[in-house]
């Protein structure tokens, strides 16, 4: 009998021993496979670094250096005493944000029209969307200006039919402007809110019917609240690429809407001032940045009030 | 609270026919459902079961064919004024809406005032045991609990009929069972005409007051759960509906139906099929001692025991006739039924009451 005990101490001795031993093996073996992922990251690390954190750390000290290579604030200084500058940033942002409202008012019934129709014939629509989209940027910018200019194919048209007598400024404003960029920015807007409408369960509309709503309650009171994450998504998308819009406002806007990045050109050019140029850059980003941390407040509530997350 | 609007309204259907292309999901349908009654289309999936649902609800539009409730005619009603209540199979909440705003959506588009308002949503959540959860929100809720304020939304505006597509067969087996038991207390209790759509047999069978068995856009039988069960009336509804072994008859010169010479019915009056089948239901079979006595009120089929399959309550048994035919039978697994003392192989001899036989015309449906 005690030996019998005795054997049984030792097997569980044994097995213990066994046990820590896989433990130990798994764990090394958990430890190789999170390396090996970490392995396959490094090159996109490696190219992120290389891109984007060097140039942006390098534009980000000379903003700090006067013209002699010294530390100074007198770029950041300038921004605030000229008026100039806030002139700049307010034209950007309100350029932007006119924009991003269009892209709504136009893009929203846009989306809604493509998500009702029969799916066979979205990928058609869809196209109409896409095909300005692949065509490049320079080229639709200069074809609006052939379209909008004081002699341009709609002043001439509006005025051989008689719908007004004499051309209107269309272009070289911001009228022109924001044409142009709508026209740009559209598929950004319709191609996620397409998406999240895409994404609302048929059920719920046909659950509001049968409770009494509407054709038009249903679609105020629960399709237009499902959608908003990606109208929020869509114009986040917008106006943040708008904050940087650099072609468009310069040849559309004929001179009279300076944006941030045509004002870094202009010191680049004229004065060849790399640290005024790198000070707006980084007030640009960091301006750029405080809108999408005040966007991801909204956007985290979403993804909790629609248990995405 | 409007007086003089009855708690039920009867539904009746008319040769409602829908097609899609050349599929005929619904063909030439005619059912009544009496007022307060609970009546369910029962049908494997494509059936047309759900088909039907929707047209009543107005989500679809009938090729041809005619809905009435109580006496109006609803065929081309839009769905938002049939006030009818609706439980879908994925619940169909409104995940931007608390429990709270869900449940008072249909009231809010009535305009009913705030008070009376708060006081029904909270009846109602007190009916399905949620009033704890109004303030939650959608996906802080179990499948279970969904699908109570799934229910709550549909009946607190007092609709007339209640229509609920397959509400339970996204839960588990055991709160299914627990839910079935509850929506019919839930039904008994609101008196309302309810007409629920589903795939499971025994569902339909603890909780209809009548069941309407649906095939290829047809309805195959309808009648009690007893009626569907005892007495299906064709091939169809004794196959869809609990376990059955079929067993071909023969027509003999007199006029009765025979199975390996024994006499066992009379032929059918008012029927023109050619051939008839015997059913069997597995547990109206039990085993016959040895030495038993033979009886006149009872059949008896003799055979070899080729499978045995112990299932807990019961043991399932596959027996092949001298004919050549496969019946089933279930037995009770109590010691007396000395189920454990058979074997595979073993001969044994089982018996039915004469009055438990089921004869179908075969072929018709």
């Amino acid at each position: 009998m005690g030996r019998h005990d005795g054997g049984g101490i030792m097997t569980k001795g044994d097995h213990n021993s066994r046990g820590a031993l896989g433990a130990k093996k798994l764990r090394a073996a958990e430890r190789k496979e999170a390396a090996m992922l970490l392995a396959l990251t490094i090159p996109a690390i490696i190219v992120v670094a290389l891109i984007i954190i060097i140039p942006v750390g390098w534009l980000f000290s000379l903003s700090f250096l006067d013209e002699t290579g010294q530390f100074s604030l007198a770029n950041y200084q300038k921004m605030i005493e000229y008026k100039s500058y806030l002139r700049v940033f307010r034209t950007t942002f309100n350029v932007s944000f006119l924009t991003t409202f269009l892209c709504i008012l136009i893009g929203y019934p846009l989306a809604y029209f493509l998500s009702q129709m029969p799916r066979k014939y979205v990928g058609l629509f869809m196209l109409t969307v896409l095909l300005p989209f692949w065509t490049s940027l320079l080229v639709r910018t200069y074809a609006w200006l052939v379209m909008l200019q004081r002699n341009g194919l709609i002043n001439n048209f509006a005025i051989d039919l008689g719908i007004w007598d004499t051309p209107i400024k269309l272009a070289h404003n911001l009228n022109g402007t924001l044409i142009g960029m709508v026209h740009i920015m559209l598929p950004f807007l319709v191609l996620p809110l397409y998406a999240a409408m895409q994404r609302i369960d048929r059920n719920t509309l046909q659950a509001a019917a049968n409770l009494g709503a509407t054709p038009i309650q249903t679609f105020w009171q629960v399709f237009v609240p499902l959608s908003l994450p990606g109208v929020v998504a869509g114009s986040l998308i917008v106006f943040v690429l708008c904050l940087g819009f650099y072609v468009t406002p310069a040849v559309l806007g004929g001179g009279k809407v300076i944006m941030v990045s045509m004002q870094i050109t202009a010191i680049l050019e004229d004065q060849f001032n790399w640290g005024a140029a790198s000070a707006l850059g980084v007030v640009l980003l960091v301006a750029t940045f405080a809108v999408l941390a005040l966007a991801s407040r909204f956007l985290k509530l979403d993804s909790v009030m629609f248990g995405r997350h | 609270m409007v007086p003089d609007r009855p708690a039920s309204l009867s539904i009746s259907v008319t040769e409602l026919t829908k097609s899609y292309g050349n599929f005929y999901a619904l063909n030439a349908v005619s059912i009544d459902v009496k007022a307060g009654e609970f009546l369910t289309l029962l049908g494997p999936s494509g059936s047309g079961k759900t088909t039907l649902l929707m047209a009543i609800a107005g989500f679809n539009r009938p090729d041809s064919g005619q809905i009435c409730f109580g006496d109006s005619d609803v065929t081309l009603m839009p769905p938002h004024q049939r006030e009818v209540g609706m439980v879908f199979q994925n619940y169909a909440l409104f995940p931007h809406m608390s429990v709270f705003e869900n449940v008072a959506f249909p009231l809010k588009l009535r305009k009913i005032a705030k008070q009376e308002k708060n006081q029904k949503v909270m009846d109602a959540l007190n009916t399905v045991q949620l009033s704890d959860f109004a303030n939650r929100r959608i996906d802080q809720l179990s499948g279970g609990q969904r699908q109570r304020v799934a229910l709550a939304r549909a009946f607190v505006f007092g609709p007339t009929i209640l229509l609920m597509d397959e509400p339970l067969s996204a839960l588990d087996k055991k709160l299914r069972e627990e839910m079935q038991i509850e929506l019919k207390q839930l039904h008994r209790k609101l008196g309302v005409t309810t007409v629920y759509v589903t795939h499971d047999q025994r569902e339909a069978l603890t909780m209809s007051d009548r069941i309407a068995v649906i095939n290829d856009g047809e309805v195959k039988q309808i009648g009690t759960p007893r009626e569907i069960y005892n007495r299906p009336a064709n091939s169809f509804v004794a196959s869809f509906i609990g376990e059955s072994s079929f067993i071909p008859l023969v027509r003999d010169a007199k006029g009765g139906l025979v199975y390996d010479g024994v006499r066992i019915a009379d032929l059918p009056s008012g029927q023109s099929a050619k051939a008839w089948s015997l059913v069997i239901r597995p547990e109206r079979l039990s085993m016959v001692a040895a030495k038993a006595k033979i009886q006149s009120s009872k059949l008896y089929f003799k055979g070899i025991i080729t499978e045995l399959v112990y299932q807990g309550e019961t043991a399932l048994m596959m027996m092949e006739t001298g004919e050549g035919e496969t019946l089933i039978a279930r037995m009770n697994t109590r010691s007396g039924d000395d189920i454990d003392s058979l074997a595979e192989g073993q001969n044994i001899t089982l018996s039915i009451d004469k009055k438990d036989i089921i004869i179908i015309p075969d072929g018709a449906t």
